[in-house]
């Protein structure tokens, strides 16, 4: 049986219909039982321990692709299908749903929509709230209701898709969700620029911004992550990297490809891959997580959102950070994005070290919080979750987040503690 | 209505010059860009600053006014119209660009700022911001987040909420807070995406954190036309379906196309065209020739008799200027507009477009249609008489069938404008009594008393604990059916 951050739930289900995943959740919300919500169970990892999990609620069954008119550039798809097993009948089509979540093979849209699960494509195509135009989604109370609708433009009542995506299952279960999508690009290539330290690789990333090429996606890995790249695809790329994603028309992506190579970076390193290997560096890229994690089970995943300019100072932080810990530090980022991601890696946390993270995390979060960002604990082993709250966030909206929780899961049966503040 | 005494508070806080309570001096105030409906405020606050805006939301608060913010008043759905009186927060003064920061590409903005003026004051390094509502030189920020504005762009670049990272509200009790943050995945519910859209119900924005956009390299405006609808909607549809998204991709009937070159905002569309299709692809100029090449195959594919490039950026605004004025220029056919906004999926345009003028010929009405067709935004314009009570009758009834047609095809009742007062009663069209309870309970979260802007968005009987807006404005004695 599924556990969750170490909890035993007491019971698990698996509805077949959405009426019967509505009488589930009438049933748990009269006994006061609390459900967590599971899909593919890729992100159990992620989030508080939950307060309480009585119940398991699988939505393997709701795997359908309920409908897919490709001239409409849209689908609705129920919310345990694979993100993977969509992907695939997309393409058949020429089209693809932009959005890049880790684990992807095992993900299903239902988790990679309650996380709000984006990956480094999000740096043309946005997050994943942007690709959701509609949702069916089952309440605490058991009551189903719809938000948004088929159509890619729709202001007709409020956008309460906004508000379930990315909320970790804590509002409501989603039972379906409609999508926009995109055509797939006629090419893509990948240009690998290798810069010698970080603060050159973070100029030559403003270059890149301030130019016209356009990539789809840019990610920054520094040396150490970088060894497991190397090794996964066998290329012999140096200190901190900067993969770039084209993706485009083929003359287009031709230009940007000279354009990196006879003007921007004329003093760099850079390798161009294409085909096979443009494919497996960003799959690798994208679940670099499950990486880190087989060799290193005791890995804490931080994630920072920052502003451009702190970057450098948060990529130097967790390097302070992993080395009071002595721990091994991999970083990569959406750089565009503003993001880092930090896996650190080494022995079990005993009391010692545990003590150590704590105060590291809270100094940490005074600097993120100056700068407008956050950090966020993205994935810990049960003992650390258990001394520190993984968001990390207390501002004033605080009380309009517990209001509409309030009125959406009055009796706090649906995932329980497991985002902000514990909600 | 509102004592002496109130009207005396409020001038306390923004200056006795900066409100009028005069009956004379409100009447422009009944309405927005949606005419057809009208209500009187009782006076008119025009603010400063958050500062200002808390504090008489607060009075408002404790005193159980109604009240609401308005920018320009371009919007048209009557989302700015007070129906149960109250005070209207006029926020133009609010139009200051607070910050420039191109490192991590956002503007702070106050919601006073208008649209295009915002794009202008960023050309210059490069940048624009995306959304382009066709009202855009008019139009404020403010306004554009209420009611999630979109605009012709928006095919490509996504509609308002796509492009506002964070947000300062002040909340219906007076509360001044922030709403996320320019930074990515603020760790919250996304109270910013919640309030996108929330058509001044949810509370007043006062501070916007917008991303901007990269100039494209190059773009291309190209004009094809056509002796057919159906090739035009037909032309479309193969665009998308050939792996294409343009930036832009907007059909104007023949009922516009000659109203508009009779005007002064002539654009040099082929008068005898049935319907003009606008394409605008942007991007890298590697490949542009190629891609706007293969656009106009498809359209030579379904018979284009003209295909028109335009060679410069005069050109391109004259192209646009048609399509940007149809609605202005439309008020030479008769003395009163009525716009709808539906949407359909795209497969079911040409079906739906055909249903409208069956429609208006079953209505005897004369029905113009400039519409969005790349994203199934169909946009009929109503050309009618208000005066003429037995026409206004009709136009109204042959609207309602247009929103249930589009229904029917799997569509919702507004793409851009939103529901506002003017559609409210339609949302049953598409939402059930729970879905609406529970936006219902979403708004009591942000708006308990109900006193931000009442009597939108929710069908009346759906409107607990609001009483019925339609007998206040009979006992009121509201114009509800001007001129």
């Amino acid at each position: 049986m599924t556990t969750i951050d170490g909890l035993e739930p007491r019971d698990t289900f698996s509805p077949t219909t959405i009426q019967e995943l509505s009488e589930c959740l009438a049933q748990a919300e009269r006994e006061g039982n609390a459900i967590t919500p599971v899909g593919g169970g890729t992100k159990l990892a992620w989030g508080n321990i939950p307060s309480r999990v009585d119940y398991v609620v699988r939505t393997e069954h709701f795997n359908r692709i309920l409908d897919y008119e490709p001239a409409d550039l849209t689908v609705s798809v129920e919310s345990g299908c694979r993100f993977s097993t969509l992907q695939k009948v997309l393409r058949e089509h020429g089209q693809f749903l932009p959005i890049d979540p880790p684990y992807s093979e095992q993900a299903t849209i239902g988790g990679v929509v309650a996380c709000n699960a984006s990956g480094p494509l999000r740096f043309r195509y946005g997050p994943v709230r942007d690709m959701v135009i509609g949702m069916k989604v089952v309440h605490a109370s058991g009551e189903v209701s719809k938000a948004g609708g088929r159509v890619v433009k729709n202001v007709s009542g409020y956008d309460l898709c906004k508000l379930y995506t990315g909320s970790y299952g804590t509002l409501g279960i989603i039972a379906e969700v409609n999508f926009k999508l995109q055509p797939m690009p006629e090419s893509e290539k990948t240009g690998v620029v290798c810069f010698a330290a970080l603060s050159e690789a973070l100029e030559g990333v403003r270059k890149i911004l301030n130019s016209q090429l356009t990539p789809s996606a840019m990610e920054l890995v520094d040396p150490e992550a970088l060894t497991v790249i190397n090794r996964e695809l066998r290329t012999e790329l140096v200190g901190f990297a900067l993969f770039l994603r084209f993706s485009g028309l083929s003359q287009a992506i031709r230009w940007e490809i000279s354009e990196i190579t006879d003007h921007l970076f004329t003093e760099s390193r850079i390798v161009i891959f294409d085909d096979d290997t443009h494919q497996t560096a960003w799959n690798i890229l994208v679940d670099f997580d499950k990486y880190v994690e087989r060799g290193n089970k005791n890995r804490v995943v931080l994630k920072f959102s920052v502003p451009f300019h702190k970057m450098a100072e948060f990529f130097e932080s967790t390097r302070e950070m992993a080395k009071t810990l002595s721990y091994v530090t991999f970083n990569m980022a959406h750089v565009g994005n503003g993001i880092v991601y930090s896996y650190l890696t080494g022995d079990p946390m005993d009391e010692r070290i545990k003590e150590k993270f704590v105060l590291a995390l809270k100094q940490v979060r005074e600097r993120t919080a100056r700068s407008g960002g956050s950090a966020v604990v993205q994935a810990a082993p049960p003992p650390i979750k258990r001394v520190v709250d993984v968001w990390g966030f207390d501002r004033g909206e605080l009380r309009l987040m517990k209001a509409i929780k309030e009125k959406l899961d009055p009796k706090h049966i649906l995932n329980p503690g497991r985002f902000v503040d514990r909600i | 209505m509102i004592s002496r005494e109130i009207v005396q508070k409020f001038k306390k806080i923004v200056g006795k010059d900066n409100v009028l309570a005069d009956k004379s001096e409100l009447l422009v105030y009944e309405c927005d860009g949606l005419t057809f409906h009208k209500a009187a405020p009782e006076a008119i606050v025009f603010v400063h600053s958050a500062q200002q805006v808390a504090e008489i939301v607060k009075v408002a608060h404790n005193e159980g006014i109604p009240f609401l913010a308005r920018g320009a008043g371009t919007g048209l759905s009557g989302g700015c119209m007070p129906v149960e009186g109250g005070i209207i927060i006029e926020m133009s003064r609010m139009k200051r660009i607070l910050e420039v920061n191109l490192e991590d590409r956002y503007v702070v903005v106050e919601p006073g700022v208008i649209n295009l003026e915002l794009s202008k004051a960023v050309n210059k390094f490069g940048y624009y911001y995306a959304p382009d509502p066709s009202s855009q030189m008019a139009c404020t920020i403010g306004g554009n987040i209420a009611e999630n504005a979109g605009g012709p762009h928006c095919l490509k670049y996504g509609m308002t909420t796509n492009h506002v990272l964070a947000l300062e509200i002040v909340l219906p009790n007076g509360d001044l807070m922030h709403l996320g943050s320019p930074t990515a995945d603020y760790p919250s519910y996304d109270l910013v995406g919640l309030f996108v859209g929330s058509e001044g119900t949810f509370g007043v924005v006062t501070k916007a954190w917008l991303r901007l956009t990269r100039l494209p390299q190059q773009i291309k405006t190209m004009l094809a036309a056509f002796h057919s609808m159906l090739d035009a909607t037909d032309t479309t549809s193969d665009i998308i379906a050939a792996g294409v998204i343009p930036a832009a991709l907007e059909i104007i009937d023949q009922v516009t196309i000659q109203t508009v070159e009779a005007s002064v905002y002539a654009a040099g569309y082929p008068k005898e065209a049935a319907a003009v299709l606008l394409i605008e692809v942007d991007g890298l100029k590697a490949g542009m020739d190629e891609l706007a090449e293969k656009m106009a195959t498809i359209c030579r594919r379904h018979r284009a008799f003209e295909i028109r490039t335009a060679r410069d950026d005069k050109e391109r605004d004259q192209l646009w200027a048609g399509r940007k004025k149809a609605f202005g220029a439309a008020g030479r056919l008769n003395a009163n507009l009525y716009l709808a906004d539906t949407v359909v999926p795209r497969t079911k345009l040409s079906e739906v477009l055909g249903k409208v003028y069956d429609i208006a010929a079953q209505y005897s009405l004369t029905v113009a249609n400039v519409f969005h067709a790349g994203d199934g935004n169909l946009h009929p314009v109503f050309v009618y008489n208000g005066k003429d009570k037995e026409e206004t009758e009709r136009m109204l009834k042959a609207c309602e069938e247009i929103l249930k047609v589009s229904v029917e095809a799997g569509g919702v009742i507004s793409g851009e404008h939103g529901v506002g007062f003017e559609k409210k009663e339609f949302m049953e069209l598409i939402f059930t009594p729970i879905d609406l309870t529970v936006m219902q309970k979403v708004k009591d979260v942000f708006n308990p008393q109900g006193l931000c802007n009442p009597g939108k968005v929710f069908p009346m009987r759906k409107s607990c604990g609001e009483t019925s807006v339609l007998d206040k404005i009979k006992q009121k004695g509201y114009d509800f059916f001007p001129v």
